[in-house]
């Protein structure tokens, strides 16, 4: 190749850019996030439940998700509206933070990438379109933030849910009790047509009353309860699950904000300036709601264009929370902006269908220079880079005292007021855009004497903090010397072993994982391929050494699982079928060894052995008492392999729980989880064996083709066909 | 979005009809050559993945074609589209965090998402395919990787080449795009041409061959990248 090719290629990719650019200037564009916000418009923040009340066999199930692609309203009191009326307008799935505007925009800490044009709402028929899986079995009990659109102000008659019509959902059933098609691998969901069969899938509308037209400048929350209707669970391992869903609009109680709904937290706060000249009006100002202790945004909202001037603002948020008898649930609180500093405050409890009023201690921002914050996390024993390493700024909150101290795991009483990831080479922070700054390039410098801490966390590192103070208008890290940047070296320890099947050869990959002993908490993990022939594969993976401090204290053992990963008739399946292999209370590596370089020590553990085709299972059941946000887990010798939500109250299946494992012959622990302790268990389950398909007797010209397993029992038996699981069902506790 | 431009020279003329008839239909290449570069035929649809959800989860991926596989760690979001693919395509992306943060991974055929797979799990696990796979593929050599960091969220087009063979994408950043066997997997001189549409900020794109950064471009709204 030439370099002629490479000015032949710009100038060829700049043409098609320039005729955009100039076609742009000539139209409006959608990137101006400062403009006036458009007269008329409301902001609409879409959330959902879900309900199973349709769907009778959800017992049969283990997950059950629809693919979302939007949501619309239309405000035609005609419920057969044809779906290309020109007054459909439509809410997409979240693109990316700061992509919608406003006079009040709400956005969600999700993003699902955009569309393949520069457009993200309006979309030819067969373009890319960003696509939401919503786990419905998550969202029985606390709703889930999709989006939030500024919307013509009127009054909307009918609600639509638009769903991938190739594949409106996946599920995964559990295995059969008796026949059925092969359990605990993912089926395509597919709409129950009507017929003659139509060419459109069908629509998911529901008539309801949603008047936005008081609603300018403020958010209204709009909540809709999703029943995916499904059908009876397949009986081949190539059938499509019918499902006819269906949506309802659980209504607001008020009709005047604070709005308040049976499924959301309503939260009302005042922030405060100390510019003279008030909140800049040029939607800078934002706050947002994390989930407490994490850094996890459910929801950033910007000052409206009415806050402009004042130096007080009062602000509405709308949140996914538990309900008030099992405690609600906790936000951190970060209000952030262009050249001020941060405010904060934390776990601030919210319930659903209540209003939790903090208006009383307002949040208050000063007008404070603010600087990049950059450099770069390392390995402390190899100098490399770390990658995809999260880097946390924790404020503490000053309403309590004595003052909260960060530099604690947990920080209880800190709010992490910016976030940031490393790149490939470990550098940070990952850029923003001229619209949307990343929140590390507008670091308010800390008073005088007074620091924030930096935690920086990556999966089998310990967690590492440091201390950003101000030094000449710039920050400074302690240790790190350099002013103006933050280098950041991470200690571990090395854990090795080998993992081994219990009988056949590779190739197999194999998931390796590290956590705490006893606990759910894992620390890393490595993926190993069984290389075709052999039997063994030895792995090396990074955990941080017994000097790490977790949220109990230092952490000096870890357990270890083995799981392999099956394909299912030429696709990766995440249910294995091979038994689990598991080793505990493994002593976790010191930290590293003085020296140049530094050495990080490694321990060898036992090994993974014993890794055989088992085939699938599936144990489903009830426990008793049941509350919002319960969960069953499953372990094997003490060793916690994995967890599934407990169906809330005033469901009609409250209490039941479903897990897919492999069919062990060695047996599993059942223990019924609530708030991180068991509060009951099943000390051992053996899952049934699932039969043998045969493969049919050949016939003269007729090679038969055997039906697919998960995998394949070897050495081959004389009845060797393919595995179809059996369901263990009825352990209640 | 996708042809092969194995002449670019002799298609000009044509591809910037393309661009023309590119802005009347929404800025988005069309995947059935109706953009019509010369004689120069689309190849297959691209094979691409996103791999979203909770903005900041960190996560490690494995992709793998019929040839090449690549370990992958980054955080959500990001585009990863395979240059010069060999399907079937085998992923397994594994989030790196003990928490409910949502992951979900979107495998695109074209324009068209064929498969969604995600997982609130501690160090939950999604998997996906395209196509009937089997085992993983050896390691990518060389292994060449463009990351297009920044601006978060710009809609850009590039041109991928190596001497024998040129790709166009369109994709959102951050994207990672995936070389695979450039110029037959001899290795070879590589480039890359990036221009910004929405021009949200200027670019940040690295250039990382065999796990070494070898170019790095932090500005513009258009930048060439070549190696060695």
């Amino acid at each position: 190749m030439k370099d002629l090719s490479s000015r032949w290629a710009l100038a060829i990719l700049l043409a098609p850019v320039l005729l955009i650019l100039g076609l742009a200037f000539l139209g409006e564009t959608d990137q101006a996030s400062a403009k006036a916000p458009p007269p008329g418009n409301a902001v609409l923040a879409v959330a959902f439940v879900s309900s199973f009340a349709n769907s009778s066999s959800v017992t049969s199930f283990q997950r059950v998700t629809l693919n979302v692609i939007s949501v619309r309203l239309n405000p035609s009191t005609n419920p057969n509206v044809s779906v290309f009326d020109a007054q459909w307008v439509t809410i997409p799935v979240p693109a990316g933070v700061g992509r919608s505007f406003g006079v009040a925009q709400v956005s969600t800490g999700n993003n699902f990438g955009g569309n393949l044009s520069n457009s993200n709402t309006s979309v030819a028929i067969g373009e890319g379109r960003s696509e939401i899986q919503i786990d419905l079995s998550a969202i029985q009990n606390i709703a889930e933030i999709f989006n939030a659109q500024n919307i013509p102000a009127k009054t909307y008659h009918q609600v639509e849910l638009v769903l991938d019509p190739q594949t409106p959902g996946n599920v995964v059933p559990l295995c059969p009790t008796l026949s059925g098609g092969e359990g605990c691998i993912t089926y395509p969901a597919k709409f129950i047509q009507a017929t003659p069969t139509p060419i459109a899938p069908p629509t998911i509308r529901t008539s309801a009353t949603v008047d936005l037209s008081k609603s300018q400048h403020i958010v209204t929350p709009l909540v809709i309860q999703i029943d995916p209707g499904l059908g009876a669970p397949p009986t081949t391992f190539n059938q499509a699950v019918l499902i006819t869903p269906t949506i309802s609009v659980i209504t607001n109680s008020t009709s005047v904000p604070p709005f308040t709904n049976p499924n959301l937290g309503s939260l009302q706060g005042t922030i405060m300036t100390n510019a003279s000249s008030g909140f800049s009006g040029v939607r800078t100002e934002s706050i947002t709601a994390e989930i407490a202790g994490t850094s996890n945004i459910v929801e950033t909202t910007l000052l409206p264009s009415s806050c402009k001037g004042k130096k007080t603002c009062e602000f509405i948020m709308y949140l996914p929370a538990l309900d008030a008898s099992v405690g609600g649930t906790n936000y951190d609180l970060v209000a952030a902006g262009k050249n001020t500093t941060y405010a904060v405050r934390s776990s601030v409890n919210v319930r659903s269908g209540l209003t939790t009023d903090i208006r009383s201690t307002p949040l208050t921002i000063v007008t404070k220079s603010t600087v990049s914050l950059t450099g770069k996390v390392v390995d402390f024993c190899t100098g490399v880079g770390v990658q995809a390493a999260t880097l946390n700024l924790l404020v503490p909150d000053p309403l309590i005292t004595p003052a909260p101290d960060c530099t604690v795991n947990p920080p209880t009483g800190c709010v992490v007021a910016a976030s940031a990831s490393t790149d490939e080479v470990g550098t940070f922070p990952l850029p923003g855009n001229g619209f949307n700054t990343a929140p590390f390039e507008v670091v308010p410098l800390p008073d005088t004497g007074k620091s924030y801490e930096l935690v920086t966390t990556g999966a089998g590192f310990d967690r590492t903090a440091v201390k950003a103070t101000t030094n000449s208008g710039r920050l400074k890290c302690t240790p790190t010397a350099k002013s103006g940047a933050c280098n950041v070296a991470m200690n571990h320890g090395l854990l090795t072993g080998n993992v081994i099947l219990g009988s056949g050869t590779g190739p197999l990959s194999v998931l390796v994982m590290a956590e705490d002993s006893g606990t759910n908490n894992i620390e890393n993990l490595a993926l190993v391929t069984i290389p075709f022939g052999s039997n063994t594969v030895p792995f090396t993976l990074n955990v941080p050494d017994n000097a790490n401090v977790g949220v109990n204290g230092a952490v000096t053992q870890l357990d270890l699982f083995a799981s392999a990963q099956d394909l299912f008739n030429g696709a990766p399946q995440k249910a294995t079928g091979h038994s689990i292999a598991v080793v505990s209370a493994v002593a976790a590596p010191g930290p590293p060894v003085a020296g140049t370089p530094p050495t990080c020590s490694t321990v060898t553990a036992p090994d993974l052995g014993g890794i055989t085709c088992v085939g699938h299972g599936s144990v489903s059941g009830t426990v008793t008492n049941p509350v919002g946000g319960d969960t069953v887990v499953l372990s094997k010798s003490g060793v916690q392999i994995e967890s599934a939500p407990v169906i809330p109250p005033a469901n009609p299946a409250a209490g039941n729980y479903a897990l897919c494992a492999p069919a062990d012959p060695l047996a599993y622990q059942l223990d019924h989880f609530r708030d991180g302790t068991s509060v009951a268990n099943v000390p051992a389950v053996t899952l049934l064996p699932p039969v043998m398909v045969p493969t049919p007797t050949p016939s003269p010209g007729v090679t038969p083709t055997p039906c697919p397993g998960i995998c394949e029992l070897n050495p081959p038996n004389p009845n060797s066909g393919c595995l179809t699981c059996t369901g263990t069902t009825n352990v209640n506790f | 979005m996708f042809f092969n431009a194995r002449s670019i020279r002799s298609g000009a003329v044509a591809t910037i009809l393309c661009g023309l008839l590119m802005t009347s239909c929404g800025g988005g290449f069309g995947s059935s050559n109706n953009t019509r570069p010369g004689r120069t035929p689309n190849i297959s649809a691209q094979s691409s993945f996103r791999i979203v959800g909770r903005i900041g989860t960190p996560f490690s991926a494995k992709i793998s074609n019929s040839r090449s596989t690549w370990n992958i760690q980054g955080v959500v979001p990001l585009s990863i589209v395979i240059i010069n693919n060999a399907p079937p395509i085998r992923v397994s992306v594994n989030k790196l965090v003990s928490d409910n943060s949502l992951i979900s991974l979107e495998v695109i055929n074209g324009f068209s998402v064929k498969q969604l797979a995600s997982s609130t799990d501690n160090f939950g696990l999604a998997v996906g395919n395209f196509g009937t796979v089997g085992a993983f593929a050896p390691l990518a050599s060389p292994d060449v990787r463009f990351f297009v960091k920044g601006p978060s969220e710009e809609l850009f087009d590039a041109l991928i080449e190596d001497t024998a063979h040129g790709e166009i994408v369109e994709a959102h950043a951050p994207a990672l795009l995936l070389f695979d066997s450039p110029a037959g997997g001899n290795g070879g001189r590589i480039d890359a041409t990036f221009n910004a549409i929405q021009l949200l900020g200027g670019f940040s794109i690295d250039l990382i061959y065999n796990g070494g950064l070898v170019k790095s471009v932090f500005t513009g709204t258009s930048a060439t990248l070549k190696f060695p």
